[in-house]
């Protein structure tokens, strides 16, 4: 338990990252009122990259402080890929901050760092406390980070919305960990582990309930239906980069604490709650891409696609055949996801700050306006309905594949179906860049700005990249040692 | 990477270069440069002819994704050597027939056009001489996406969009259910190879997955093969620009389904639902296409529904044929095989006749402006070469000698009729079905065949209804459908030409389990075969065709003659409706947008599911024993504090509000104190004050309350959710105080107690806790304070040039 | 004693529960406030109301209350201090920006 002797090189990449935060923060105070700094954001983004080297060094080793923070492969696949997204965010971000004057760029660029540190936290942390606290500084810095554009009434309705419905998920959290804590006398995964089998023989409805008042809360977090009615009124008011940081980040680092908790702090007790995200991914998946069908704003459709895409990333939790192959599938997805959520942003983000116009009608003739940006955004929309030779095919295919080895057919049979509902919405994005003219008072060809287009040839680049060679990753995630 | 794989990827190399070349040479029509490589392909694979015909197969593997056991690898076999044939022959003819059939204009995106149809080349290659199933699919899903980008070249067409749409929504259905079929094989078989998955027949077919493996698959053949009801898609998929047409939606892509039927063949085959969805859909597709195109008005539609029972036909014959694969037959068996045989035959005429009569079409089209053929009539002397092309087409669709329509029609015949005669899957009392309705539909496909000639070529010209002076098509436009058209008359004449060369072959791809090594089936296509019943009913189709053709007047005066669009688009169109009414619906259930509702949601799951715990564990418990007792103090303190909470929805003056509700968290600290809590009750003293005063600044800025005013039925459902809520959420602490009580555990806080002085050296044991053993967390927890403040800081912060009016 | 505080949390929640139900920015916060406090209240209850002493190491009891569920509900309260610091301040903006206080007219999209 004690902490006083661990070994504290571990949270380098932790300590490194908030001091440049804080560096990033004093920086802005020092400079002044003066509103356009992009050496910030390219100071960000510098700090991410150095943050993911310091990763990729320090984390390599499994360890732990105190039973709370762990690292493992896990934690590392995790951090690196909610860093690398945070820098596409960022990214993107620039051009948009550029745009819009009433966004204090160095609080914006700080507070995206803390909430990166906060997802840091949430998918390395093995104690039920720092886990809350983790997440709750992901929440705040998503809370601030909705509401950002305070002159703008759909971004404060966005940022009011959030607060509220994701404090009372937070107390849903708190509430079922007060359960685990009051059965177990313990916050510590590991231990928990050992306790709840028996526990589970005894006070049936105390631990059923626990369980799944921490899947609401969760399940909040990462969009997952009946707790998804946020997503699309805060995408929709959020600024749009921000709106692919919760779509992307936020996400991924939630999945990252439901995989934590279940896979570590439940996993000797699987069958009493696999059912029950059994039946969350096939209502997610089946409601997520039905309400997507009749979006008719482009950043409400992604809250819906990204429902749905969350429901396919629940089904590899609900058909665990081996831990190993469950959690190299659900991370393969989380990169694909990342790869092609994060580039379909940085082009929804620049198409509809350039047209002034999020309905789904401002990617009409993209294809004449922008020819490149057009076909990525094709094949990232191919990659998220799941149609080769993209990361998103191999990633849902290992998925399916899951499913019908753990004889679940039924699932599998949702997500099919379900795979073909969206395809017919994604192709409603493609049939208004390639069958529509550009509309009269657009520019006829949209200049794209340097790091939106650094952005989207990287998540090209990765989405067909993985798409055909998914065997590179999968074969170094079937060597990892996921949990320590 | 050998020169197979080289030869498969070429037309995407291709395409990625079409652009910079449409561009760097702008004059010269993009189609030439594309016209050598279907070309060079085609006699690259003639090559190959000596070798499979000699029963041989070539085979090179590049490893794609070894631990899935996904790997590229081209087989060249009988079956896949016909087609690359087909796509890489009829391909060179197609795109030479564009180059003259779109015009280099300014606005015609002609480098779109060919970078597509290389796309799909590419991928259609790759469907048929891959080996391996993922690999298959890539391309399939592939060839949809070129079909799709095709169909809606001319985009400015809302019938364009419909028909790209509709056929892409039908064949990406198909495409992922065979996809879901192909990895039911691999679950079985844990390969995806065919020829291994053939290897494994035994294990399949007793597995229980063979049934769905097989449905799913036959969902991606029939999708795309357009086979009844999913071929509502093919007739709006002539929105495509003509060669398209004739290349994708008659010769090649269409036939994809019929290739994976043919492939899947020696695992599925022998089966009776095999042969009976087969053969069953098959020929109710058949009849049902070629009744439709006799009420088409479009030559191009009625080419399009006839394609449709064209290929139902050949669905028909393997299905038929499948039945060879249950009787281990001896050599030189033909009674099934002949099946099989017309099968194959019929797929290559098939693609002759059809190919001419596509560009025959589009010379029409595109010399007059139309092709309707109420405005369409005596272009015979206007167009001899196409009139002649078109003449040997339809006669040979027709089923007339001398063309090779007529030998493959009477196989056809000959297949049904052996059908009859298989004493298996009860064909005894349901066999006499194939015959009849196969002679019906044959009618209905001459009758079609003669209007398309001589209402198109003969009866009275009429240039006041076309848009065009009418003339012969220039000599470019011709060559296709006159090579083809030569084919039909050669092939017509000496089908031996291809008995052994090709057919024999792709028949040993099919049937792999009939041949001994060395052994061959026996092919031998003659015209006359005596007067036998194939001769009779053909006779017989030709009478009643011309009756039909002939009354055609009083025909057509009927209603159902009247109605051009299929029934069955009702459907289609409906669902799509259906689909998003529904999802509306969800919608506006769901999104309401008000905070109220959502939060609604949340607490009545909330209160919902600790009401069904609680019945359902039967875990309603209250502990009366071990309890602290109740000091009248205490119970002054909570009465108040009942009270007061209770009295705050009443009120509706903020300052009173805030001032009730700071009441309560300083009750609250009074708890604390009392239950030994001192820091905390230290913590809630100056939290509350802070809020206070935060409050009172704020509500300074806000408007007064005002009472609610909700509709009753509202109230009384926030009523009764915050009292259930209440309700349960005791009932659940009851329940859990009950039960901690018989069991209490031995917490981790023994630990804390013992070593909160040798360890941290302090006395105030949560201090300790806090600052010390959790200090990690207390550190996160002031930095969660930190980023609350950073957020309130940037709203209230003013500019420096003050409010922007953003 | 444990009971009537349990009873006493269901009545702070239902309370909560209705305030947060309504249509006025200000009553939610109230709401969001009165839910915290009934949690804590919870928390402490449930880890037990009478065992021992305050947890401070100079009293010489023999045996303590809790001290582990007291640091949480520290946490736990000061964590919901900043939240509703945060949600205050952004009402007054939202109130800035809409000129309204009452959340049926913050629907955004849904009738268009």
């Amino acid at each position: 338990m004690s902490a006083y002797n661990a070994n504290w090189s571990l949270m380098t990449p932790e300590i490194v990252l908030m001091i440049l935060a804080l560096v990033i923060f004093t920086l802005d105070f020092m400079t002044g009122m003066s509103r356009n700094k992009p050496f910030l954001g390219r100071l960000s983004i510098l700090s991410l990259l150095a943050t993911t080297v310091l990763v990729a060094v320090f984390n390599r080793e499994t360890g732990q402080i105190g039973d709370m923070f762990v690292v493992d492969g896990f934690a590392m696949v995790l951090k690196i890929v909610i860093l690398l997204g945070v820098a596409g965010v960022i990214a993107i971000s620039m051009y948009y901050v550029d745009r819009h004057r009433d966004v204090y760029q160095g609080e914006y660029y700080s507070l995206l760092l803390f909430a990166t540190l906060g997802a840091m936290l949430m998918v390395s942390s093995a104690d039920l406390i720092t886990l809350f606290v983790g997440l709750e500084l992901l929440s705040i810095s998503a809370y601030c980070l909705a509401g950002f554009k305070k002159y703008n009434g759909k971004s404060t309705e966005a940022a009011i919305k959030y607060v509220v419905l994701g404090g009372t998920a937070s107390a849903f959290i708190l509430y079922g960990m007060s359960f685990v804590y009051g059965l177990t006398g313990t916050t510590s995964l590991v231990d928990i582990n050992e306790a709840v089998p028996t526990l589970f023989a005894d006070y049936p409805y105390i631990m059923t309930m626990a369980i799944m008042f921490m899947i609401a809360g969760f399940g909040f977090k990462i969009s997952v239906v009946p707790f998804h009615m946020w997503a699309p009124d805060v995408y929709e008011g959020a600024p749009t980069p921000v709106t692919s940081f919760l779509s992307v980040v936020s996400k991924i680092a939630g999945f990252g604490i439901v995989l934590r908790v279940f896979f570590v702090g439940f996993e000797s007790v699987y069958d009493e709650w696999a059912f029950i995200f059994a039946l969350l991914a096939a209502i997610t998946m089946i409601v997520g891409n039905m309400i997507a069908i009749v979006q008719r704003k482009v950043k409400r459709l992604m809250a819906f696609s990204g429902v749905a895409q969350a429901g396919y990333l629940l089904v590899p939790v609900a058909t665990m055949v081996s831990l190993d192959m469950t959690m190299s599938m659900i991370t393969f997805y989380a990169v694909a996801y990342l790869l092609m959520t994060l580039g379909a942003f940085a082009i929804i983000t620049l198409v509809t700050e350039d047209t002034e116009d999020d309905a789904l009608t401002s990617f009409s003739g993209l294809y004449q306006r922008a020819p490149y940006l057009a076909i990525a955004m094709t094949i990232f929309l191919l990659s998220l309905a799941g149609l080769p030779i993209t990361a998103g095919f191999f990633g849902k295919f290992y998925i399916f594949v899951g499913a019908i080895q753990a004889e679940m057919l039924w699932l599998a049979v949702i997500m099919i179906f379900t795979s073909i509902v969206s395809f017919f919405y994604y192709f409603g994005i493609m049939k208004q860049m390639f069958m529509r003219d550009p509309k009269p008072n657009d520019d006829q060809t949209l200049s794209v700005p340097k790091p939106v287009s650094a952005v989207v040839t990287i998540s090209l680049v990765g989405t067909i990249g993985f798409g055909l060679l998914a065997n590179v990753l999968t074969n170094y995630f079937n060597n990892l040692q996921w949990f320590f | 990477m050998s020169l197979l794989h080289l030869v498969v990827l070429a037309p995407f190399l291709l395409a990625i270069l079409i652009p910079f070349l449409y561009k760097k040479f702008r004059h010269i029509h993009t189609g030439w440069f594309v016209l050598g490589l279907p070309l060079v392909l085609f006699i690259y694979f003639l090559t190959f002819l000596p070798e499979i015909s000699g029963g041989g197969a070539v085979q090179e593997t590049v490893p794609w994704i070894p631990s899935l056991g996904i790997d590229f690898t081209v087989f060249v076999d009988g079956l896949g050597l016909l087609f690359a044939l087909l796509i890489t022959g009829i391909g060179t003819l197609v795109v030479l027939y564009s180059i003259y059939y779109i015009a280099n204009k300014k606005d015609e995106p002609l480098n779109n056009f060919y970078v597509y149809l290389l796309m799909f080349m590419g991928a259609m290659l790759g469907v048929v001489l891959s080996d391996n199933l993922m690999v298959v699919y890539v391309f399939w899903e592939t060839t949809s996406l070129a079909s799709m980008l095709l169909i809606g070249y001319w985009f400015h067409k809302e019938r364009s969009r419909y028909g790209a749409q509709k056929s892409m929504l039908i064949t990406v259905f198909g495409g992922f259910s065979m996809l879901a079929g192909f990895t039911l094989l691999y679950v079985m078989t844990e390969t995806f190879s065919i020829r291994e998955i053939i290897a494994q027949t035994d294990v399949i077919a007793s597995h229980e997955l063979f049934l769905p493996a097989m449905l799913l698959i036959l969902l991606g053949a029939f999708t795309k093969s357009a086979q009844f009801p999913f071929h509502i898609w093919l007739p709006d998929a002539m929105e495509a620009p003509t060669p398209v047409s004739a290349y994708l939606h008659s010769a090649t892509m269409v036939k994809a389904g019929i290739y994976l039927v043919a492939r899947m063949t020696p695992v599925f085959g022998g089966e009776p639902q095999w042969f009976w969805l087969l053969s069953g859909f098959g020929i109710f597709t058949l009849l049902w296409g070629s009744v439709s195109a006799v009420r088409q008005k479009d030559l191009k539609a009625i080419l399009a529904f006839s394609t449709i029972s064209q290929l139902g036909m050949i669905m028909t014959l393997l299905g038929l044929g499948s039945a060879a694969v249950h009787f281990d037959l001896a050599n030189g068996e033909t009674l099934y095989t002949t099946a099989i045989l017309a099968a194959v035959f019929h797929l290559i005429n098939h693609a002759t006749f059809k190919g001419s009569l596509f560009m025959v079409v589009g010379i029409v089209d595109h010399e007059t402006g139309t092709r309707d053929i109420r405005n369409l009539g005596g272009l015979m002397t206007l167009m001899p070469i196409t009139a002649t092309a078109a003449l040997i087409g339809t006669f040979s669709m027709a089923g007339l000698p001398p063309f090779n329509g007529f030998l493959s029609k009477e196989m056809f015949f000959t297949g049904v009729l052996n059908a009859t005669t298989l004493d298996l899957f009860n064909m005894q009392t349901w066999g006499l079905i194939f015959p009849v309705i196969a002679w019906i539909a044959s009618i209905f496909t001459f009758a079609y065949c003669m209007i398309m000639f001589f209402k198109t070529f003969t009866g009275k010209h009429q240039p006041e209804k076309l848009k065009k002076q009418a003339h012969e098509a220039p000599m470019g436009m011709l060559i296709g459908p006159v090579i083809l058209a030569s084919l039909v008359v050669v092939f017509g004449l000496f089908p031996n030409v291809l008995s052994y060369s090709i057919i024999e072959p792709v028949m040993r791809s099919i049937l792999p389990s009939l041949v001994s090594d060395g052994g061959e089936f026996y092919v031998n296509i003659y015209h006359w075969h005596g007067p036998n019943t194939e001769l009779m009913m053909t006779i017989g189709v030709v009478i009643f065709g011309s009756l039909v053709y002939l009354n055609l007047k009083r025909w057509q005066e009927a209603a159902f003659f009247l109605k051009e669009r299929d029934p069955l688009n009702w459907l289609y169109d409906n669902s799509l409706v259906w689909l998003i009414d529904g999802a509306t619906w969800v919608n506006d259930l769901q999104l309401t947008g008000r905070l109220r509702d959502y939060m609604a949601y949340m607490f009545v799951f909330f209160a919902g599911f600790m009401a069904w715990g609680l019945f359902y564990f039967d875990a309603i418990a209250i502990d009366l024993e071990n309890t602290a007792p109740i000091s009248t103090y205490i119970f002054v303190l909570v009465a108040v504090l009942i009270l007061a909470t209770i009295s705050i929805p009443f009120i509706n003056h903020r300052i009173t509000a805030i001032i009730v509700v700071g009441v309560i968290g300083f009750l609250l600290a009074l708890l604390f104190v009392v239950f030994r809590a001192p820091d905390l009750a230290l913590t809630q003293l100056l939290v509350e004050t802070v809020m206070v005063v935060m409050f009172l600044l704020v509500f300074y800025h806000l408007p007064e309350l005002k009472k609610e005013s909700f509709k009753p039925t509202m109230k009384i459902s926030n009523l009764a959710i915050s009292i259930a809520v209440g309700v349960f959420a005791s009932l659940t602490a009851l329940s859990a105080h009950a039960f901690s009580y018989e069991n209490p555990v031995d917490a981790i806080s023994n630990y804390f107690i013992e070593n909160a002085y040798t360890l941290a050296g302090g006395n105030n044991m949560v201090n300790v806790i806090l600052v010390d053993f959790r200090g990690l967390d207390t550190l996160l927890e002031v930095l969660v304070l930190a980023i609350a403040a950073l957020g309130i800081v940037v709203l209230v912060k003013y500019t420096a040039k003050g409010r922007e009016n953003l | 004693m444990e009971i009537i505080m349990i009873i006493a949390v269901g009545v702070i929640f239902s309370v909560a529960t209705y305030m947060l139900l309504t249509k006025s920015l200000l009553r939610v916060i109230l709401g969001v406030m009165l839910l915290s406090h009934g949690a804590h209240l919870l928390f402490l209850t449930m880890s037990g109301l009478k065992q021992g002493a305050p947890p401070l190491l100079g009293e010489e009891a023999a045996s303590y209350s809790d001290p582990l569920p007291q640091a949480l509900i520290l946490t736990a309260i000061v964590i919901s201090f900043g939240v509703t610091a945060f949600l205050l301040v952004l009402a007054y903006r939202t109130y800035k920006v809409h000129q309204t206080d009452d959340l049926e007219k913050l629907r955004g999209t849904a009738d268009e």
